[in-house]
């Protein structure tokens, strides 16, 4: 959500240092401990979904890398294909495995693949908290024997363990744990090793990997070796399927849980624990009558805070106060009297001025409102409630040709539909992750324009705001349903990891509201102040009326709006919430009746939302299919505008 | 409620009653990554797992995760037994 944020170029003769594990773990969390560099943490699987680099004071000039969660090798989400591209192209100075400790065997599966690497390995078993409140007492030492590799119990939120993990990273070496395969396996593992190209992993893990269908390894070695030869391994793949009659992945698989069973059984003993609130609450939240109960109390709870305190209370309180009894007449005053030129005193506080409209408008109107939302969506983000939503959700997602889980991206392009576009790399077909791009660039609105949207339609009344939301609404499941209908391809099936439900870090809620107001305040803000000045400067140069008779049909024919209204669609071409500063100018000079603020909003809403979000769409899925939703979008928000002027007609709403 | 396999009819996950135990026995029917997931997930033949609820979608426990499973991919997931779970309070104490 913070739309910002590459990763830096740090310095790494020191080699680099891997951190890996399953999904929501805590590795970013442990991340942040290593590095001081705090990336993104929230209770869902599915936070990280690129590569995060940062340097590591406890080993001078190297790097520590934070990674997108996996579950085992084969990768199946593009996510994760991310981190298996990661071992197969870069060599480290150590990996560390990040674990869940209280899904140990989960855990240690894919730390025998790890350890197949003949990387330097080590395990920071984290949760240890929760293990604990579950009943668990896991042997550390045990443990470490029976792998090879140093087991460092941590609680990542508290700083526990932490020290000892640096130590062992400093002093990492390559694990010598050693599967044996069943025979069949075996007798074809020794050639396939003994022909693989140089990589970072040994030839044994990567052979392994080929045998078991991977699709990272499959491109790596396709860069690296003639198809003939690829052809050679496939059929040795196929032939030893053939003799083993099932595939050669379950096989492998299944000689890898024999392993983990029996290193489990040794190192875990465990004892009953009670029920945990949160456990009980977590159940609730995804039943069939108590969960839809209370998602109603979250949404109660969410209006409330944002929509009544936010919207209302500290809107008032800093618009018609602070800006408007203190600040604005101060400021004029002061500036007629000092700055005798006129146009300059019209351009900073005249009606269209860049500080009575720009920055007012946004610090007075919007502040309140995104500030009470991140600081809401934090909480909401930590709680672990996503995930359950996605439970809720996943009828109404399957009409759209997805599943559940495509209610991450989409919650969380409320924030940012930029780091959305990032995030649908959680889904697992193409097919999927362009079915919710597309929902996401046309019907989902991003912090800043949510808070336009509440803000305006606020003024208007309750019920704009909900035929707003109906509107929209109907849209996306319309649109969704008959997409999914077009692009052809099939629907995965659900299958998600709820995390518990866990009391919100209050530390990392404040941290990443901090983030998200940091980029509103520096990328959102300036933005409305150049929408500003370009409205005044178009206007006292008379360009803006020569414009808007070009776009009159449009504007004013089909939508219903005032001339001067075909401007703010011009910046909505940027930003949608850029765009809707034009609106919101003529809102507040009176030119805009109730219903024709309606089809204004659901119009500028249905727009793309910024050039930032288009070039995130468009390096993930290309640029034709860029253009293609871009061409979908825009006529779709003129029709569904104008439509909506003619039913309001109808019901004689104004 | 208990349930020891034998008749020989097909019993999955989605047949399970809320608020049972199950033993796997078998995945089959879902794509060979979707059964490599949930066995990764720890869905092995031999194991029990919890069922909490089947609607709107199947959650079942395994080890100490959740899990939401499609109904149509919990019936993928056979079992040969299955009996009521006795959450840990209310057990007597051994
Ligand atoms: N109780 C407890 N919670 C933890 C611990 N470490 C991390 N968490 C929480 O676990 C959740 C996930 O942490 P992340 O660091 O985002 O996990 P991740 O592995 O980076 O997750 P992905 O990026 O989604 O793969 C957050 O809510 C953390 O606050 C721990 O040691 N104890
Ligand atoms: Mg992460």
């Amino acid at each position: 959500m913070n739309c910002h944020g590459e990763t830096e170029g740090v310095a790494s003769a020191g080699g680099s240092i891997a951190l890996v594990g399953n999904s929501n773990v805590g590795k970013s969390v442990v991340f942040h401990r290593l590095t001081g560099r705090y990336v993104n943490v929230s209770n869902y699987p599915g936070t990280t979904v690129e590569i995060a680099r940062g340097s590591a004071p406890f080993l001078p000039e190297s790097v520590v890398i934070d990674t997108p969660g996996l579950l085992m090798l084969p990768a199946n989400s593009e996510d994760e294909r991310i981190t298996a591209d990661l071992l197969l192209r870069d060599p480290f100075r150590a990996v560390v495995q990040v674990g869940d400790a209280k899904n140990l065997r989960r855990t240690l599966l894919l730390t025998l693949q790890l350890a197949e690497m003949e990387l330097p390995l080590v395990l920071a078993l984290n949760m240890m908290d929760e293990a604990e409140a579950h009943g668990l007492h896991l042997q550390t030492e045990t443990l470490s024997q029976a792998l090879g590799i140093p087991v460092i119990p941590t609680v990542a939120v508290q700083r526990r363990g932490i020290d000892r993990l640096e130590q062992a990273i400093a002093e990492a070496r390559a694990s010598r744990y050693r599967l044996t395969y069943p025979a069949e396996v075996e007798a074809e593992l020794a050639p396939l090793a003994e022909g693989m190209p140089d990589s970072p992993i040994s030839a044994r893990a990567l052979a392994l990997l080929w045998l078991a269908g991977d699709q990272a390894a499959g491109d790596w070695l396709g860069q690296r070796m003639e198809a003939s030869v690829l052809d050679g391994l496939a059929a040795r793949r196929d032939r030893l399927a053939m003799a083993l009659g099932e595939s050669p992945a379950d096989v492998i698989q299944r000689a890898r849980w024999a392993a983990v069973n029996q290193i489990a059984e040794a190192t875990i003993q465990e004892t009953e624990a009670t029920r945990s609130l949160g456990q009980r609450l977590g159940d609730l939240a995804t039943h069939r009558v108590w969960g839809p109960a209370i998602l109603g109390v979250v949404v109660f709870g969410l209006y409330e805070f944002v929509g009544v305190f936010g919207a209302q209370t500290l809107v008032r309180w800093m618009e018609a106060g602070l800006f408007g009894k203190v600040v604005n007449p101060w400021l004029t005053d002061w500036l007629t009297r000092w700055i005798p030129i006129p146009l300059v005193v019209d351009a900073l506080v005249g009606p269209y001025g860049l500080w009575t409209m720009g920055l007012t408008y946004a610090l007075a109107l919007i502040l309140p409102i995104v500030s009470t939302f991140f600081l809401a969506f934090g909480l909401m983000e930590d709680s672990g409630y996503l995930p359950r939503l996605a439970v809720l959700s996943h009828r109404l997602f399957r009409i759209m040709g997805l599943n559940g889980k495509a209610v991450l991206p989409m919650v969380l392009g409320l924030g940012c539909v930029t780091t959305a576009t990032l995030t649908t790399r959680i889904l697992e077909t193409r097919r999927e992750r362009l079915l919710a791009v597309l929902l996401l660039a046309l019907a989902i609105p991003c912090s800043a324009q949510l808070g336009v949207v509440m803000g305006m339609l606020g003024a208007v009344s309750f019920q704009a705001t909900l035929v707003w939301l109906a509107v929209v609404a109907a849209v996306l499941i319309c649109v969704g349903w008959l997409a999914a209908r077009l692009v052809p391809g099939e629907r995965s099936s659900l299958m998600l990891e709820l995390p518990p439900l866990r009391l919100p870090v209050a530390a990392n809620v404040l941290v990443k509201t901090a983030a998200r107001l940091e980029w509103y305040l520096k990328e959102v803000v300036p933005l409305f102040l150049l929408g500003s000045l370009l409205v005044f400067v178009l206007d006292q140069t008379g360009l803006l009326s020569r414009m808007a008779r070009l776009t009159e049909p449009l504007v004013t024919g089909w939508l219903g709006l005032p001339a001067e209204a075909s401007l703010a669609f011009l910046l909505g071409f940027l930003r949608r919430d850029f765009g809707a500063t034009g609106l919101f100018a003529l809102q507040s000079r009176g030119l805009l009746s109730a219903s024709q603020t309606l089809v204004a909003m659901v119009t500028i809403t249905l727009f793309i939302p910024c050039i930032a979000a288009v070039m995130m769409i468009a390096r993930q899925h290309g640029w034709r299919t860029t253009a293609a939703i871009v061409a979908v979008v825009f006529p779709l928000a003129f029709l569904v505008g104008g439509l909506l002027r003619i039913l309001l007609q109808a019901t004689g709403w104004t | 409620m208990r349930w020891q396999g034998g008749d020989g009819a097909r019993v999955t996950l989605a047949d399970v009653p809320a608020g049972c135990l199950a033993r796997i026995v078998a995945i089959e029917g879902a794509p060979s990554s979707r059964r490599q997931q949930l066995r990764a997930y720890g869905l092995l033949a031999g194991d029990w797992v919890r069922v909490v609820q089947h609607v709107p979608v199947t959650v079942a426990v395994v080890e100490h995760t959740e899990l939401a499973l499609e109904t149509d991919l919990a019936r993928c997931i056979l079992v040969d037994a299955f009996e009521p779970w006795v959450p840990p309070s209310a057990q007597p104490r051994r």
